[in-house]
């Protein structure tokens, strides 16, 4: 005999764990179950950094990533549990040409209503007493902060249980095949048996394509996009807040008139990103390279980081490195994550491609699965967002 | 807690001296820094930066990293770093 269930979410990392807190908020009542063939945050969600990211490149993009840091917030009042600290974030200049870029990233925070401060050298070193002293300037945002994303994704999943104790989570069981393909969803199998259910979301990450095709999607255009990471010793960390290189907005968004996806990275072309452990230490990204689903560690890659993050905070240089590994990045060919119905089979909805902001975005992307699916308000307008686009 | 814990009549190396956090400690050569001052009875080596709270040795084997200590700045893990003659070490989770 099979069961039923009015939702399953079929992954357990970031994206499926706030579809499933959303799901449970919008139906107290409803039975909804979360699968991973895996453990919860088993893979991108447990392998990569927290920074809640506002941002500004457009208007759109601006309101999706703020409205949803404004839901982190709340669910740190809600639950907490998961070492939110709001931090803001320093974009860092090092040579003088890149104080050229800080005006140039406060007018995008300008023109979508919000403000950022460029710092002189001597208000940076009053911020930020652990940078090194000769470092320019520097801009900072104040809305940006920092989570630990796996605690996140039990939050998440402890709040929505509180809300609608019908919500199942179920690690281990991997999904094999959907019943109804091309007209609707009546239910998803596993290898553990199958449930009936007339609505199933797939939230699987770098392996969405891999789990759209048993759904009938041909192609979604999600690939991994790697980032070395390094943590130090839960020492006291050197630095307070969320740092990025400035210089990171001539690649990774379009600022500069460069085409960010083009550059070649690995000739040099990554900014470090570096982020305080509440448990004390640093968390050290933030490389990006193209090459399948290969997780060994690029050391030479990864050592360049490092040389540019003891530039930033020399104090670094005394912290031993604990642990590096390699995390994969759900990365949208077209740069926007997929969140909404497919529209090819009633019942069949995406959340996922979210390449490095699927912390950053994952609370507003799991309202707006919820919203559409229960028909009620959306916070912003998810049309930018919904995977017809490439059909 | 004060008294040496080490057991009697075993053969052990040529007594070495340091200072952990001021207080002069005498230990045996060979010994992790973590041991000596386990014997010594004690035990808290850092607070933990989140809320201050107390932070021994778990693993003692180099593992876990809880048991840092600061010697000259540099951060290290007690439990896998000798105890010298004149070193002087304070408790990690300082910067």
């Amino acid at each position: 005999m099979s069961e039923s269930a009015d939702v399953v979410v079929v992954g357990g990392g970031i994206l499926g764990c706030s579809v499933a807190l959303h799901l449970a908020t919008a139906m107290p009542t409803a039975r909804i179950v979360v699968l991973d063939r895996g453990p919860i945050a088993g893979a991108t969600s447990g392998r990569c950094m927290g920074h809640l990211m506002v941002t500004p490149d457009t208007k759109e993009e601006y309101a999706f990533s703020h409205t949803s840091i404004r839901m982190w917030a709340e669910l740190q009042e809600e639950i907490g549990g998961f070492d939110y600290n709001p931090t803001g974030a320093l974009y860092l200049a090092d040579e003088p040409e890149d104080l050229e870029l800080l005006p140039i990233l406060q007018k995008q925070f300008a023109d979508c209503g919000d403000k950022a401060d460029i710092l002189d050298q001597k208000q940076l070193r009053d911020m930020e007493p652990g940078l090194a002293h000769d470092l320019p300037g520097a801009l900072f945002y104040e809305g940006d902060g920092v989570v630990l994303p796996m605690t996140s994704c039990s939050a998440m999943l402890r709040l929505g249980q509180r809300r609608n104790p019908k919500l199942e989570v179920r690690p281990g069981t991997e999904v094999t095949g959907f019943d109804g393909v091309g007209s609707r969803i009546t239910a998803v199998r596993t290898k553990n048996g199958v449930i009936k259910t007339e609505n199933a979301v797939i939230a699987c990450g770098v392996w969405s394509p891999a789990v759209g095709k048993l759904a009938g999607i041909p192609a979604l255009p999600i690939v991994p996009r790697a980032g070395n990471l390094a943590i130090t010793a839960h020492h006291a960390t050197p630095i307070l807040r969320q740092l990025l290189e400035v210089s990171y907005i001539r690649f990774a968004h379009g600022a500069a008139k460069v085409d960010p996806w083009k550059t070649d990275e690995d000739k040099g072309g990554h900014a470090v990103n570096m982020q305080p452990q509440s448990a004390g230490g640093c968390l050290i990204g933030s490389t990006r390279q193209f090459r399948g689903f290969d997780t060994t560690l690029n050391r030479e890659l990864l050592h360049r980081s490092l040389l540019r993050a003891q530039r930033y905070a020399p104090g670094l240089a005394d912290l031993p490195i604990v642990r590096t590994w390699v995390g994969l990045r759900p990365y949208s060919v077209d740069k926007h994550p997929f969140v909404g119905p497919w529209p090819q089979t009633d019942g069949l909805w995406i959340c996922s491609g979210h390449e490095g902001l699927g912390i950053s975005l994952s609370m507003i992307s799991g309202h707006l699965i919820a919203a559409q699916m229960t028909k009620t308000q959306c916070e912003v307008d998810p049309t930018s967002w919904l995977p017809r686009r490439i059909l | 807690m004060s008294g040496d814990l080490r057991i009697g009549g075993i053969r052990r190396g040529d007594s070495v001296e340091f200072t952990f956090e001021g207080e002069r400690i005498v230990a045996q050569k060979g010994e992790t820094i973590a041991m000596a001052l386990w014997a010594h009875g004690q035990r808290v080596l850092r607070n933990s930066s989140r809320d201050g709270g107390p932070r021994a040795v778990l693993c003692n084997m180099g593992v876990c990293y809880e048991c840092l200590v600061r010697i000259d700045g540099a951060v290290v893990r007690a439990c896998m770093t000798e105890v010298e003659n004149g070193m002087s070490v304070l408790r990690g989770g300082k910067p």
